[in-house]
């Protein structure tokens, strides 16, 4: 048996690598090696409106300064020299008149030959920020939408305005994690295994959208599409190449999800390899398309939405519907029953994985959209996506869509309370705190977890 | 042999590194957890910021000295141990496993965050732990050891002394408690639990136990990491953890030696790989970047972790009938 699927396995993985080593041509001309570096720097004010005719000064040892000013858009891009740390300096003279200045200004980049953006926020400045090292930080990025700055005290804009805001922000982004949690959940009803290479394929979806719409110069829409048809491959070519062997090996779940996490690890840092480790922004236009009650949506964030809905209701309708959605309740529900009554169980399987294998994709595209793309994007929601499947109850889609409404409704709105940075460990606390009083979830069906 | 080769002799040091000592600890309180009793515990990484960051907020910020700080360390993984194992060490594996690595992650946020930094100093973490461990060394200034081109210092050769002196004081422990009746227990939780408890054991405490032991471990591991050079908060991330499974798994999960073997091989793998790779970079024999060739690193522990469960679940050392994971 082993040796049977042994080389199944190989091949599949030397597959990815040679699938990803074939983008290798098609990345952006970043990816290779470069003297200079393209950093684009944007300025965003309180209302998330660009900010044009901002003067930024940049200066390093042994470099001349230049002064680069933002574009109608509110960005301006300057080519460094990689290897150094650049200091850029807004000029707060620079900004509309009534500005209070910047939220945090020097910023000090370290650039070492990777594109990177480096974003000022109008706003009461704070006091003086740390460095921020280009490629080295982890953390999430703000999502373009929001005001930051929001210390409470200053009271800068008023409260239900805020409220309003973080509900949105809460909204918009708990819809996409919704796709990528449905996905999971839907692995787990179906299989069992919680799948930790999950945040992999959601930003595989995200750079495929952005390598697309950058290097192909394709519409946003056609590479949410292909981002989608990739997506929906990479499912089907996981469950051919590794789950479906280990189911038939006899595995267990737990050395299954082993495999999962070492497969997150490997495609998380092909991911690094091909497209480098830089954040990059998806072109996109900032303005806002509609207002509700004083707060701005830019273009992707109605859009992602209206796209994450017409989803959720699609696989609402095919799992309540039609036969194969049948068929796949019944997998969840009891497999050796499911199998009995002549139903194809791994035909059932491979379609989950199909699907939520499309589904991350198109959350890594929307994500790609509402923050910026790196190879750490799904690796960094990823135990949010736990976190909602948790909630709403593992294995329960419809648990899966309100589990992640409602904490990222909680983590935005949490914002009022503790610092930005604390944001994801109230996510995690909720987690814990479900596992403790009610472990099979908000949706959950009552059975024995323990 | 040209200097481009001198990446041998990183490899031969990367056997005997302070970073090899905190990773085969950790991998040895891993093995307690996983190999012996059959917990998911996926935050290690978390036991080893805790244990790093009380012992560095010791012995920089409070200035107690070396012994308290390691005593501060100790005291912060087995609080974590039982914030951790009281909620959750009822539940299924499964739930475990998502548990600790997002509390582990909880608390790399938490150091990290610019409110800490008065405490722990934000993101770039702390300095200079190690200023009341090398005074306590004995060795004279004067006396240093020349491998090849490395050099090693009185003090470098102190932490390397004492680390490896705890690692063998750990194992031997271990290694006398998994014999033992109590040793037999966890093996039986691991095995079937409902059996032991059935037999009147109360196999919540003895999960709770061995987390504690193995955190504890972790705790005291990454402590050697930190003396010469420095904390860093991005360092313990998931990524950590995960490379303490590679390294647990290498060597053999039920095993004592495995998970120390297992680090002086990932380690002095991980130097030759990169020492190889960068000199097909600079030959140009890699058509790569010297960015990529820094990633190259993960994807193999990632291959080398899907491939050990599937191809060999016992490690280097193991049983084949101890790898019978359970779930």
């Amino acid at each position: 048996m082993i040796t049977r699927s042994a080389p199944r396995v190989l091949v599949l993985v030397l597959m990815f690598l040679a699938a990803c080593a074939a983008f290798l041509t098609i990345a952006p001309p970043a990816a290779h090696a470069a003297d200079t570096t393209a950093i684009t720097v944007i300025v965003i004010d309180e209302s998330s409106k660009r900010v044009p005719d901002v003067a930024i000064a940049v200066t390093a040892d042994g470099f001349t300064e230049q002064t680069i000013t933002t574009d109608e858009k509110g960005a301006a891009t300057i080519s460094l020299p990689a290897g150094s740390t650049y200091t850029f300096t807004a000029d707060v003279d620079s900004l509309p008149a009534g500005a209070p200045g910047f939220v945090d200004n020097p910023k000090i980049v370290d650039v070492q030959g990777i594109p990177t953006t480096v974003r000022f926020d109008v706003g009461e400045p704070q006091a003086a920020q740390a460095s921020e090292s280009a490629g080295a930080s982890e953390t999430a990025s703000e999502p373009a939408t929001v005001t930051p700055g929001d210390d409470g005290s200053t009271g800068a804009t008023d409260m239900g305005t805020q409220i309003t805001q973080k509900v949105l922000s809460g909204l918009v982004f708990g819809l996409i994690l919704a796709l990528a949690s449905i996905g999971v959940s839907l692995i787990y009803g179906t299989t069992g295994l919680n799948n930790f290479a999950h945040g992999e394929m959601v930003t595989f979806g995200g750079f495929v959208a952005f390598t697309a719409t950058s290097s192909f110069a394709v519409g946003s829409w056609a590479g949410l599409v292909i981002a989608l048809i990739l997506g929906a491959v990479l499912g089907w070519l996981q469950d051919l190449g590794i789950w479906k062997p280990l189911r038939r090996k006899g595995v267990g779940l737990i050395p299954i999800m082993i495999v999962s996490i070492g497969l997150s690890l490997l495609l998380r840092y092909v991911f690094a390899f091909v497209w480098s480790p830089g954040r990059y922004t998806m072109d996109q236009d900032f303005s806002p398309l509609i207002s509700i009650f004083g707060v701005g949506l830019t273009y992707w964030n109605v859009m992602g939405s209206v796209v994450s809905i017409v989803l959720i209701v699609a696989v609402a309708y095919v799992l309540n519907y039609t036969q194969i959605g049948k068929a796949t309740r019944a997998v969840a529900d009891n497999k050796p029953l499911a199998a009995a009554s002549g139903i194809n169980v791994d035909r059932v399987i491979r379609v989950v994985w199909i699907g939520s294998g499309a589904l991350a994709a198109i959350a890594g595209v929307l994500i790609a959209y509402y923050q910026t793309i790196s190879f750490q994007s799904g690796a960094s929601i990823l135990l949010l996506i736990f976190a909602a499947t948790t909630l709403g109850g593992l294995g329960t889609t419809y648990g899966a869509l309100i589990g992640s409404l409602l904490l990222s409704l909680i983590i935005e709105l949490s914002t009022f309370f503790i610092p930005t940075s604390l944001k994801y460990v109230v996510a995690m606390l909720i987690m814990i705190l479900i596992l403790l009083v009610r472990p099979q979830g908000l949706l959950g069906k009552k059975q024995r977890v323990g | 042999m040209s200097s481009d080769f001198t990446f041998i002799w990183v490899a031969v040091g990367a056997l005997f590194d302070p970073i090899t000592i905190a990773y085969a600890l950790a991998a040895l309180g891993l093995a307690l957890h996983f190999g012996f009793t059959g917990l998911l515990n996926f935050g290690q990484a978390g036991f080893m910021t805790i244990g790093g960051y009380a012992f560095a907020i010791g012995a920089v910020k409070l200035n107690v000295g070396f012994f308290p700080s390691l005593l501060m360390a100790i005291a912060g993984a087995v609080l974590f141990a039982l914030l951790l194992g009281i909620p959750t060490l009822r539940l299924r594996a499964d739930y475990l496993s998502i548990v600790t690595i997002g509390a582990a992650e909880i608390v790399r946020l938490s150091v990290r965050t610019p409110e800490a930094r008065p405490l722990t100093g934000g993101s770039d973490g702390l300095n200079g732990t190690g200023a009341s461990f090398f005074a306590l060394n004995p060795i004279p200034d004067t006396f240093s050891i020349n491998l090849g081109p490395i050099h090693y210092t009185n003090d470098m050769v102190w932490v390397r002394l004492v680390g490896w002196i705890t690692v063998i004081v750990a194992a031997l422990i271990i290694w006398l408690l998994v014999r033992s009746p109590w040793g037999r227990v966890i093996k039986g939780i691991r095995e079937d639990e409902d059996a032991v408890r059935a037999l009147g054991k109360n196999a919540f405490s003895y999960k709770m136990q061995v987390l504690i032991i193995g955190g504890v471990l972790a705790g005291i591991g990454v402590i050697f990491a930190i003396m010469p050079s420095s904390l860093q908060p991005d360092n313990y991330g998931t990524q950590t953890t995960f490379f303490i499974w590679a390294i647990m798994l290498l060597g053999g999960a039920a095993t004592i030696f495995g998970p120390i073997v297992g680090s002086m091989i990932f380690w002095a793998t991980i130097a030759i790989t990169e020492g190889f790779v960068s000199l097909g970079v600079k030959t140009g024999v890699l058509p790569i970047t010297p960015v990529q060739s820094g990633q190259i690193r993960y994807m193999l522990v990632g291959l080398a972790l899907m491939l050990l469960v599937i191809f060999r679940p016992q490690g280097i050392f193991g049983k084949k009938a101890e790898a019978r994971f359970n779930g």
